[in-house]
């Protein structure tokens, strides 16, 4: 095996077991301090550490030992984990992260005080999990043999064996016998090496050895076999009472799993490999790419099929639309990843900014098994984060005004995810002060952006506060308040063909909705025409297809005795052609708001390949793209979201206009 | 990690990481010293600065290998490590008389 090609591999899988390691830590800062959390924790220190010994990267390896020595101190029960231990812990996953990003050449990875920050922060740990230990310690040795403990021992006769692959798994069976030691008294070891094969037989990382204990403890028959349970379904365990205390020489156990070892490491290893696999990120783009030009060429083929009027030809062509429609579906659902990884990623967030700032905040996350595409996944993550901190920072009141209130002391910020005709909509909420609507108006009309003598709604109010350099914080903080960052939270969703709003009630809290489309690659679509251009709309945002009826002059019509707002897509477009005889509305809908599209012609489903649009159409509104038709004609994808705002905000501001003059009068 | 096991008349010494991670390697170079020097009867494991069950099975298999070869293989100098190890498994049968066994706890 080449290992520089087996790095990055390295690397990925660091990602994720530091993430892992993350969500332990964070887990019991939330005082969840199981053995079975900090277990996972340490854990995910020995596998890094042992990985990088694989590779030589003695820096990481050595750090990461400290580390590892730590959590085992904490594991035995000889240091416990207070908050203080947390945020060491945290410092020290930090570390390895940027450790790790320095063999990859990440931004600060030649940060010449990273090694001094190492020593540093190990310096730390020991003195912490020291300090302590010593403390302890002479309660281990001196008075711990429980003889003075007026507790009732029992003995206990413990037999072991350990699965052949639990030393590739990460574990030290040798660890559980030491974990037995922290309540109990061993009295006799034996152990059982028959199941070891000859010698040029061995396989060195296959574990062959079991264990019988005589072990005498206060505790019952669960609590011993809890100190297992890390390998619970990898060993075979027999715990009896009553134990001779002699060691017995073992030879029964030998033909029985000397014989089975071999064969059950096989089928070990074939279900491991079987559940997940790792794909380079770019392969999968180059087949999603290959799709969506499979696409084109089969629309293209069965456009000819219909022409030339086959309809054998017709058959075989639409069996093979069928077959590309599900290949898109599968490739596109390779992308998709849950939400939850991003989410997970904020509560070391909320937990590092609310111990600057000193308040109390709980993170809440709901729907976090929704799934959206990968590449969308990894650019929501900064305007997300930014929103949170946003939500801590000003959101959330100091925990005084909170009582003052009647509010609980302590915040809650929520991270909520759901599906939504088409888009996957997040909505970042806090139940803090909300957002002060009259200053923020008297702020826009003082930088003139709003004109001072018309009303306007709540969500032209809130959108204000996407402006560059907005702000009516009091007080700026090193966190946020300067104003930057909401227009480029805007501006980052807005690139992901995304929107965003606000709701904030005074009082009793903001929620930022980001919607965004659920892929960036491919969509179902729907195919219209006006005068001789095609265009699409995804698939999702359609409610319904009406015959067009309004009176000239009206920009809404009746649908069923509501009002719907529509626009006449002909003159977004200055299509000059005469408009077709029969028209029809097409009902979209985006963020709870419906609005008719004017169109001359449907022309029925079609998958769409998204191709971005070129610089010079940067600007141009109600386009998100384009895409290529079965007979190489473009057609343009309209942007719906634009569009029902166009339409809703004419009828929204009359609305309010006779509003304002019935007022006035 | 290529040079982690070495002879001295007559023993054979270890460094390092006696560990899962390095066990591989380590079993086919020790069991090639043993062979390949029929005097040596003694691991010396001073400088062994980390053991696990993986390498503990490798002084195991050593030992056995030992035997077969009519040589009754034990332990010189455990470093910290090994010894702690040993005791836990009652293994300190393993050391060389050389060492002071210390008496176990009633």
């Amino acid at each position: 095996m080449n290992l520089d090609d087996a790095l990055p591999g390295f690397i990925a899988e660091c990602a994720d077991l530091l993430r892992e390691m993350e969500t332990g830590l964070l887990d019991c800062a939330c005082g969840a301090h199981d053995a079975e959390t900090i277990n996972s924790i340490f854990r995910v220190a020995h596998t890094i550490k042992g990985s990088a010994g694989l590779f030589g990267l003695d820096a990481i390896v050595e750090f990461v030992h400290v580390v590892e020595t730590a959590l085992d101190a904490v594991r035995l029960g000889r240091v416990s984990m207070t908050e203080e231990l947390v945020a060491l812990l945290l410092r020290c996953k930090d570390h390895i992260e940027s450790l790790v990003g320095r063999i990859t050449g990440a931004d600060g990875a030649d940060d010449p005080l990273l090694d001094a920050r190492g020593v540093e922060i190990l310096a730390a740990l020991k003195q912490a999990t020291g300090a302590k230990e010593s403390g302890k310690v002479q309660m281990g040795s001196g008075g711990a043999t429980p003889a003075a403990s007026p507790e009732k021992t029992e003995d206990w006769r413990i037999c072991v064996r350990f699965g052949p692959d639990v030393l590739t798994s990460g574990m030290d069976p040798l660890g559980f016998i030491r974990y037995l030691k922290t309540f109990g008294e061993i009295l006799a070891v034996a152990v059982l090496e028959e199941a070891l094969p000859p010698p040029p037989d061995m396989q060195p990382e296959i574990c062959y050895l079991g264990f019988e204990i005589d072990f005498r403890t206060a505790a019952d028959q669960a609590r011993i076999e809890a100190a297992f349970e890390f390998v619970r379904e990898d060993c075979t365990l027999t715990v009896s009472a009553g134990a001779p205390s002699v060691t017995v020489a073992p030879t029964a156990a030998r033909d029985s799993t000397s014989d089975s070892s071999p064969r059950k490491q096989l089928s070990a290893e074939g279900g491991a490999a079987a559940a997940t696999v790792r794909v380079d990120a770019a392969k999968l783009d180059y087949l999603i790419t290959r799709i969506g030009e499979l696409i084109i060429a089969a629309a293209g083929a069965n456009l000819l099929a219909r022409r030339a009027g086959n309809t054998e030809l017709e058959e075989s062509t639409s069996t093979l639309s069928g077959l590309v429609e599900q290949v898109r579906e599968g490739a596109l659902q390779l992308r998709m990843v849950k939400i939850g990884g991003t989410f997970s990623r904020f509560q070391r967030t909320v937990h590092d900014v609310s111990r600057e700032l000193g308040k109390e905040i709980r993170l809440v996350i709901r729907g976090e098994d929704t799934e959206l595409d990968k590449t969308v996944v990894e650019r929501i993550a900064d305007p997300l984060t930014h929103l949170v901190r946003n939500a801590i920072d000003h959101g959330i009141e100091p925990a005084e005004v909170r009582i003052a209130r009647g509010k609980p002391a302590a915040g809650t910020v929520t991270l909520n995810a759901y599906h939504d005709s088409g888009s996957i909509v997040i909505e970042v909420s806090d139940d803090g002060g909300g957002l002060k609507r009259e200053k923020i108006l008297s702020k826009a009309l003082e930088r003139g952006l709003a004109e001072a003598d018309r009303p306007f709604t709540d969500s032209e109010v809130f959108g204000f506060v996407f402006e560059a350099g907005f702000s009516t914080a009091e007080r700026v903080t090193n966190l946020s308040g300067r104003g930057v960052g909401m227009d480029v939270v805007k501006r980052n969703i807005t690139a992901l063909r995304g929107t965003v709003g606000i709701r904030s009630a005074e009082g009793s809290g903001t929620t930022v909705t980001v919607r965004l489309p659920l892929t960036l690659a491919i969509i179902n679509g729907f195919q219209v025409a006006v005068g001789k251009s095609s265009f699409v709309l995804p698939l999702d945002t359609i409610e319904e297809c009406v015959e067009f009826s309004a009176e000239d002059g009206h920009d809404f019509a009746n649908l069923r005795g509501g009002l719907l707002p529509f626009v006449r897509l002909r003159e977004i477009f200055g299509t000059s052609e005469p408009a077709a005889r029969r028209q029809s509305i097409v009902v979209v809908k985006h963020a709870g708001e419906r609005a008719g599209l004017v169109v001359d012609a449907l022309l029925g489903e079609f998958q769409t390949v998204i191709k971005p649009l070129g610089k010079l159409f940067r600007n141009v509104d109600c386009v998100s793209g384009s895409s290529i038709l079965g007979n190489g004609d473009v057609a343009l994808i309209l942007d719906v979201p634009a569009l029902v705002q166009q339409a809703t905000a004419g009828v929204q501001r009359r609305a309010a206009g006779a509003l304002g003059i019935q007022i006035g009068e | 990690m290529n040079d982690q096991v070495r002879y001295e008349h007559p023993r054979v010494h270890v460094d390092g990481e006696m560990t899962v991670y390095t066990c591989g390697e380590l079993k086919r170079q020790l069991l090639a010293h043993l062979t390949e020097h029929g005097d040596a009867t003694e691991l010396e494991l001073s400088r062994v600065t980390e053991i696990d069950t993986a390498g503990l099975q490798i002084l195991l298999t050593a030992r056995r290998h030992a035997g077969e070869l009519g040589r009754e293989m034990r332990v010189a100098n455990p470093s910290g490590a090994v010894l702690e190890v040993l005791e836990l498994c009652r293994l300190t049968d393993l050391l060389a008389g050389s060492v002071p066994v210390p008496a176990e706890a009633p």
